[in-house]
């Protein structure tokens, strides 16, 4: 298996890079400790991948037991050393020796190259030294306290660190070989930090102690120890860092213990694929699709309510029996792994399989964005009146606040509500362009104490009386007061599902009869129904337009 | 609202039944004074009753009968009856006395009877102060019993103005201490007034038996109104010096239900949060030198809580990893380790441990409360004493290299409140012999599992060096390695 994966390459070539730095340093133990790797084949031998930070070693393994040349050479430079007696005859000798087998090993290699036997180097190798390819930075923090820490474990650290940094930045398979040395420098980096901290604040308290032992008599001279201004900034910021650290990793899971203990046993939540394991394992509640599902279209399910009108998504998720919806939402934090960002994919899934949900309607130059220049179906679809609901609108306050929340950047007092100036997405860096969103059919049950998590429940039908009156008449009254019914019969005994935005019915509140937006509207309607549509009404005072197609089920 | 008004169908019948009872079946005891106080600060209605009784007939008296509406008593906790003697500052309170409750015929069901042995019988003339302390929970009512995160916690008490007894009484008042002074309504009789927070009614003169004025104060409470569905206590003794405790808490706010959103915005508002209804704290004061405290649920450790301690007592003021509204629930798990030597004590060749019954968390109410006392393996003739009933009943815990268990008491009891709170002794039989049987145990098995090794290792089990078939394979091996190794050269020169 190492040999058909190419991970193996890598370790190969580490190996005795580390050797070659030990053996300089002459620390034997680690040398032969590292000489246990199990031998696997020629083949690689043969690969031009196997690359030469040593050649040397490598042309003459041809010769002999791979691994074993190191020893034998320095052992015999060991003994070179006592036979020689003389520093600088050493050095002379240890020069010709290394200049020569390099030569050797370089012609070896070009003879070998040439007569096909090593085979060439393939382009795979060549990208894997392209510096342009890397996309990621380095951590640099633990690499520079390891290479600080300076003994030889912490070489072989870096050394590794670095490579497999290097070219899993190049080839993402590799990630795979760089996870271990990941794992390692973030403890080396925590370890240092938490024990850095901790001194300070061990530091600090020990101070007062001695002062206080002195007694009366010296205390000017204790209170000059105490006097150090910048020891209780640097002690309060310490704690503040490791309380912080701790309470961030602590909140993420809260939502889970309270919808396990705040919503019926028997529960279905919807949310995007990634948070319904957690649902499921910590919450105990049954969900639509969770993290092993496989089938595209059952991802899809889920995809579409969430890029869907909110009237549309309402019908979706009653057919689904949904009871709560859970969205995350990373910009009051600035989370950047949120259902925002995730958007495309609901978009890309739930368009792959119902084409009814389209990717270019969300998209502005083909990137998605939530400030000015969104899409307005974006702005209007379920997801994203979930998220940033509340966030976004805030009912009338006072403005003369004195002390702030974190949320309130600024804000003005206007008659209809409150007009918020700064209402910033932090995890995007832009500012969130819809403010008053309501959501109808969906109320807020549980908000993490972050924001991250939100929890929605979804209500259960309104009563459908006055809209059955309303359609009986077809004299359209106001509707931006309550939600249109989800299933009615008109008089002519249909069944019209799903109102606005949906298929059938399109309703259109507070837009004017002859807008330009309406008659875009009707224009698609139009084009997507092959013409096959009619107008019902249009209402008079509030300018609200119902126009139903053709297609009506019955 | 069902609840309510089958409450005041139940005071209307209260009402009726009192006027119908006119025999005088009791004995001839007159209660010369009654003060009552009722402190309904918490979610729990505390009623403290000082009673002056006097016997006015001919024979003496043994037994004096306590009666509350039965609507009331259904909620009742705790009941304690002490007497005390001597007047002004030498009044001293004397031990509390046994308290039975009572089914006296011909009485009608809307009212509970307890009847109290006296301590010694009140000859004629004589008298006795008796001082009541009674608790009762779920007599606050929430109403409206659904709010929004808006609305301020109303909660109302009903009760009566004047003491319902089967005694005559000569005077009483009551007075109620509220939370704080929003109130909303109360029942304006005769004698009532407002002061502040308080709320007093009476002094009334010269009531008759079974004399009844229902009264309804509505006002705000800011408590918390903490249940605890079902709390499991264990305490595992060690008596390697440790009393381990650790306490399951299925918490849920009693109080009104939320209804509608939850905004988190209205929340955190600096200025005027939103939500007052809801409670994010609650104080736990745990014996004093608790150590190694923990405090986590299912996911993991909680890290919200604060601990403070000093040589008296040792605060946890722990907050739920989510604020609790009206009708929410959440589930933790607190523990903590304690001293042996401050708990366990030994008296006649027995040793006892005294420890706390109740939950240490401050006003909280526990529905159902089960106690598991776990006592180490090989206790014997184990018995327990409480200062009230509980349902006793005994079990085998198995934990680490146990053989025959060890054996647990487990009490249970429904309702528990703060009051509970006492100190219940657990004796039993231990010889510290067994305490070595586990270190013995672990020490026999190491033994028997190395002592066949090192025979193993040591002993030689090849017939004989000298044997025909010994050299043979000797010189075999020694062909197979020379020819592995030629073959092995051979390849390094081919390749």
């Amino acid at each position: 298996m190492v040999s058909s994966w190419g991970g193996y390459v890598f370790i190969i070539n580490l190996v005795p890079l580390y050797i070659a730095y030990n053996s300089l340093c002459i620390s034997w133990g680690c040398c032969l400790l590292a000489m246990q790797i199990r031998f696997v084949g020629f083949q690689h031998v043969q690969s031009g991948e196997h690359m030469g930070v040593f050649l040397l070693m490598q042309v003459s393994s041809l010769s002999t037991h791979l691994f074993l040349l190191p020893v034998e050479v320095f052992y015999f430079l060991d003994w070179m050393k006592y036979q020689l007696n003389d520093i600088k005859l050493f050095q002379t000798f240890l020069r010709i020796t290394v200049t020569s087998a390099i030569l050797v090993g370089g012609i070896a290699l070009g003879v070998g190259t040439a007569s096909g036997y090593i085979s060439p180097w393939t382009r795979r190798f060549y990208s894997l030294l392209d510096p342009l390819m890397q996309r990621i930075t380095f951590p640099l923090l633990p690499l520079f306290l390891s290479i600080s820490l300076r003994h030889d474990a912490t070489i072989f650290i870096v050394m590794y660190g670095l490579t497999s940094l290097y070219f899993a930045g190049v080839m993402v398979r590799l990630i795979l070989v760089a996870i271990p040395e990941i794992c390692l420098i973030s403890a080396i980096a925590v370890s240092a930090t938490v024990k850095h901290l901790t001194s300070l604040l061990r530091a600090e308290q020990k101070v007062p102690q001695t002062g206080s032992s002195k007694g009366p008599g010296s205390s000017k001279a204790s209170s000059k120890v105490t006097l150090d201004p910048t020891q209780p900034f640097q002690r309060n910021g310490a704690i503040a860092l490791l309380v912080g650290v701790f309470y961030l990793l602590s909140r993420y899971a809260i939502h889970c213990t309270w919808l396990r203990q705040n919503t019926p046993t028997d529960a279905k939540f919807m949310s995007w694929w990634d948070y319904e394991y957690q649902i499921t394992a910590m919450g105990n509640k049954t969900v639509i699709v969770d993290n092993n599902t496989w089938n595209n279209t059952h991802i899809a399910t889920v995809g579409r309510p969430m890029s869907s009108y909110e009237d549309e998504a309402y019908d979706i998720m009653r057919s689904l029996d949904v009871n709560y919806v859970l969205v995350v939402f990373g910009g009051v934090t600035g989370y950047s792994s949120d259902d925002i960002n995730k958007f495309l994919w609901m978009v890309r899934i739930g368009g792959g399989v119902d084409p009814v949900v389209k990717e270019p309607d969300n998209l502005v130059n083909g990137e998605l964005c939530v400030d000015k220049g969104a899409s307005p179906k974006m702005l209007n679809c379920l997801m994203f009146g979930e998220l940033v609901t509340e966030y976004g609108s805030q009912p009338g306050t006072s403005t003369t606040k004195s002390e702030c929340h974190v949320l309130y950047v600024s804000m003005c007092q206007k008659k209809l509500g409150c007009e918020i100036v700064g209402r910033y997405d932090r995890a995007r860096g832009v500012e969130i362009e819809k403010k008053y969103i309501k959501l109808k059919q969906l109320e807020e049950t549980y908000i993490t104490s972050n924001w991250i998590v939100r929890i929605y429940r979804v209500k259960p039908p309104t009563n459908r009386k006055p809209h059955l009156n309303f359609l009986k008449g077809l004299g359209l009254e106001d509707h931006d007061q309550r939600p249109l019914p989800q299933c009615l019969e008109d008089r002519f005994g249909r069944r019209i599902c799903a109102s606005s935005g949906s298929h059938d019915l399109l309703h259109l509140g507070g837009v004017k009869a002859d807008s330009a937006e309406l008659q875009e509207d009707m224009r698609t309607v139009k084009k997507a129904r092959n013409g096959s549509f009619r107008s019902l009404g249009l209402s008079k005072p509030s300018g609200l337009a119902i126009i139903v197609s053709k297609t009506l089920k019955h | 609202m069902k609840k309510n008004s089958s409450v005041v169908v139940d005071l209307l019948l209260l009402l009726l039944a009192i006027t119908v009872l006119a025999t005088p079946a009791f004995s001839d005891l007159v209660l010369s004074k009654v003060e009552r106080r009722i402190d309904v600060t918490s979610q729990i209605a505390r009623v403290t009753k000082t009673l002056k009784v006097v016997n006015s007939g001919s024979e003496s008296v043994s037994e004096f009968t306590l009666t509350f509406p039965k609507f009331l008593s259904n909620n009742l906790a705790y009941l304690s009856v002490s007497h005390s003697e001597g007047k002004g500052k030498a009044k001293r309170s004397l031990a509390n006395l046994s308290v039975k409750e009572a089914h006296p015929k011909g009485m009608p069901d809307l009212i509970s009877f307890y009847s109290v042995s006296l301590p010694k019988p009140l000859s004629k003339g004589d008298t006795l102060t008796l001082e009541v302390v009674a608790a009762f929970t779920n007599v606050l009512q929430p109403f409206p019993e659904k709010i929004t995160q808006r609305d301020i916690h109303l909660v109302m008490l009903q009760e009566s103005a004047q003491y319902l007894s089967p005694y005559v009484v000569e005077s009483q008042s009551l007075s109620i201490k509220l939370p704080n002074a929003r109130i909303e309504s109360y029942t304006k009789l005769e004698n009532s007034k407002v002061q502040g927070s308080e709320i007093k009614y009476g002094p009334y003169k010269n009531l008759a038996q079974y004399s009844y004025a229902p009264i309804v104060v509505h006002f705000e409470s800011k408590a918390a109104f903490a249940v605890a569905e079902r709390l499991v206590r264990e305490i595992e003794v060690s008596h390697w010096g440790n009393v381990q405790v650790t306490e399951h808490y299925n918490l849920v706010h009693r109080g009104a239900q939320l209804k509608g959103e939850f905004s988190r915005l209205e929340y955190q508002d600096r200025p005027n949060p939103q939500g007052v209804s809801a409670f994010r704290h609650l104080l736990a004061r745990l014996p004093p030198r608790a150590h190694s405290i923990y405090y986590r649920d299912d996911i993991g450790n909680i890290s919200t809580s604060q601990m403070q301690s000093d040589s008296k007592k040792t605060e946890l003021l722990i907050e739920p990893r989510f604020p609790l509204f009206g009708g929410w629930k959440t589930f933790f798990t607190i523990g903590y380790g304690l001293p042996l030597s401050d708990f366990l004590f030994a008296s006649e060749g027995k040793r006892f441990l005294d420890i706390s019954f109740g939950s240490p968390m401050i006003d909280l109410v526990t529905e159902k409360l089960i106690v598991q006392v776990v006592l180490p393996e090989g206790s014997k003739d184990i018995s327990v004493t409480t200062p009230f009933a509980v349902k006793q009943s005994h079990e085998i815990k198995y934990s680490h290299l146990d053989i025959a268990g060890r054996p647990v008491v487990v009490l249970e009891k429904n309702n528990v409140v703060p009051d509970h709170n006492q100190k219940i002794q657990v004796y039993y039989k231990f010889s510290n012999i067994n305490l070595l049987s586990e270190p013995l145990m672990l020490i026999t098995g190491f033994f028997v599992l190395f002592i066949p090794c090192i025979i193993y290792t040591r002993a030689d089990f090849s017939i004989s060096k000298s044997s025909a078939a010994y050299l043979a394979k000797l010189q075999w091996d020694e062909v197979h390695w020379n020819l592995v190794s030629s073959t092995n050269t051979c390849n390094l020169l081919i390749v």
